[in-house]
């Protein structure tokens, strides 16, 4: 679907860009979307922060040339938006549970959509980051600034995290590694990253492996609970 | 209406085995129905779990892959994925892969009495094989096998090659051997560095690489087989992402089209140069334009 940037802001690393959809697009925290550009032949996935009407906002990482070439976008250009894609976290977790949540770098994205619509299964949000960086264009009570605070968010929920408490946790697969480790014994949900070819379960691009077979994150995900998979291959 | 060895096609756009799965996740998207063919996944006799990720590389015009044919394996396809692609009003061609000849001997006959109106011999699939090199190298192997498939089979033998040096030479032995069609090209072999890491990406290093970028390759191969051989059906396949792309195949030569990866870049893409294809031989034969661009290239 056709569709507008509307407001773009920018720092070196980070992106922050609202987009107007020709049509309305339901997307459920957790969901995706694939959005291509100009002078790309293939899409990648990314997950909104905000979806209200036909606005959604992207916080994205400019990590790679299409990404990069995101960064010079300008309101009035147009991208390419397909979905929404996936399943929503809230048909997969335990919703007589509170959740924290906990973001690594832009898999805070989808959390902050999370917390806007479901601020009841909520209890405590940090949302990580290695620099200041991200304060310049992200306003957020929770941002946990790693350099600024000595430690990771990982750690920090180590120091207040109590025997029932549930985690709902989204980043780079060693971030989700890493809790799944430090947080063994916890029911934790974690929303996982890949590189995406169709985003639709049939290019099979996505896999993950399940105690239950091989399962595609992009359209049996992206979130899982993290004792069904093995991140390990 | 297109016609090849006897079967009808609705139109000669069809999808090519692999990204688009076996029908099921892009029939939520797309009538197939109104597709001319649909090819499966290829499936071997065991279970393939697959490479481990990443599997997808996004590279300048193009797209590398390391699926490494993840399939269920001959008894879960027959049971979970051949009904539905059965149910289909279209045409479906099966894709069979494996390591050795009696392997793919074997999935012909559990296939044969499908409702499949060809087999696609998979004998370039650039991710599953050691030391990157597979069947298609190998013109005697090529031969036997095609032979004895062809005494078995029920159903008209395609084999799908890659962009090959030697590709004329291995058509040749296949042709002698029996063989009824060819699918060109597989995707070719892709690599890229993560020069932040300073390592490969993929873990096995290469990959498949297709997308716009492989499409004169793929036209290439394809002029230098029909011109050698003129009557030899080809599936033409590699790059193509509109009814501009298509037309391109078919002038050199394609009887039918295959899309690749333009159906990840969106599942539409298949349905729109369908249509696009339907209002462009609404004024141009379409048997007329099939090789139109070799004339006065074709060997004697």
């Amino acid at each position: 679907m056709k569709s507008l940037v509307t407001k773009i802001q920018t720092t070196e690393n980070y992106i922050i860009m609202e987009v107007e959809t020709e049509h309305i697009l339901k997307i459920e925290p957790g969901q995706f979307v694939m959005i291509n550009i100009k002078g790309f032949v293939f899409p990648k996935p990314f997950s909104p922060m905000d979806q209200k009407g036909k606005k959604m906002v992207f916080l994205i990482a400019v990590v790679g040339e299409m990404t990069s070439e995101m960064k010079k976008l300008k309101p009035g250009d147009h991208i390419e938006i397909r979905g929404p894609l996936g399943t929503p976290f809230i048909e997969k977790i335990d919703r007589n549970r509170q959740y924290i949540l906990i973001g690594g770098d832009c898999g805070s994205a989808p959390l902050i959509h999370f917390k806007n619509i479901y601020p009841e299964l909520v209890k405590k949000e940090i949302y990580g980051f290695v620099t200041p960086e991200i304060k310049q264009i992200l306003t957020n009570d929770n941002l946990h600034i790693d350099k600024v605070e000595g430690m990771s968010p990982l750690k920090k929920v180590e120091k207040f995290i109590n025997k029932d408490d549930a985690i709902l946790i989204c980043g780079s697969t060693n971030f989700i590694k890493a809790a799944k480790k430090k947080f063994k014994d916890y029911l934790i949900y974690g929303s996982l990253e890949e590189r995406m070819g169709c985003g639709i379960g049939m290019c099979k691009g996505c896999p993950v492996k399940t105690k239950s077979g091989i399962k595609m994150i992009c359209k049996d995900g992206p979130i899982f609970n993290l004792s069904e998979v093995e991140l390990e291959w | 209406m297109v016609n090849i060895l006897g079967f009808t096609f609705k139109n000669p756009v069809i999808i090519a085995s692999g990204p688009g799965g076996n029908g099921k996740e892009l029939s939520n998207y797309i009538d197939l129905n109104r597709l001319g063919g649909f090819t499966a996944k290829t499936v071997t006799l065991k279970e393939r779990p697959g490479n481990p990720p990443p599997r997808i590389v996004n590279v300048k015009a193009g797209i590398i892959n390391s699926i490494g044919l993840q399939n269920p394996g001959i008894d879960k396809f027959i049971k979970e994925d051949l009904p539905f692609l059965e149910s289909l009003n279209t045409n479906i061609i099966l894709s069979i892969g494996g390591d050795t000849k009696s392997e793919y001997l074997s999935l012909i006959e559990r296939l044969n009495d499908s409702k499949a109106v060809f087999f696609e011999l998979n004998l370039s699939c650039p991710n599953v094989s050691k030391h990157n090199t597979n069947l298609e190298h190998d013109s005697d192997a090529i031969y036997e096998l095609v032979k004895e498939a062809k005494k078995i089979s029920k159903k008209p033998i395609f084999i799908k090659l890659g962009s090959n040096l030697f590709l004329e030479k291995i058509v040749k032995r296949a042709i002698d051997a029996g063989v009824d069609g060819v699918s060109l090209i597989n995707s070719s072999k892709g690599l890229k560095v993560d020069i932040k890491k300073k390592r490969l990406i993929l873990k096995r290093g290469i990959g498949g690489f297709s997308g716009p970028a492989i499409k004169p390759i793929a036209l290439a191969a394809i002029f230098n087989i029909k011109r050698k051989f003129k009557h030899l059906p080809i599936i033409g396949m590699g790059g193509i992402f509109d009814y501009k792309d298509a037309l391109e195949f078919i002038m050199i030569g394609a009887n039918l089209i295959a899309i690749g990866s333009g159906v990840m870049a969106d599942p539409e893409i298949p349905i729109k140069i369908a249509h696009d294809l339907e209002n462009y031989f609404k004024n141009d034969s379409y048997e007329k334009t099939i090789g139109c661009a070799l004339e006065g290239f074709y060997d004697r």
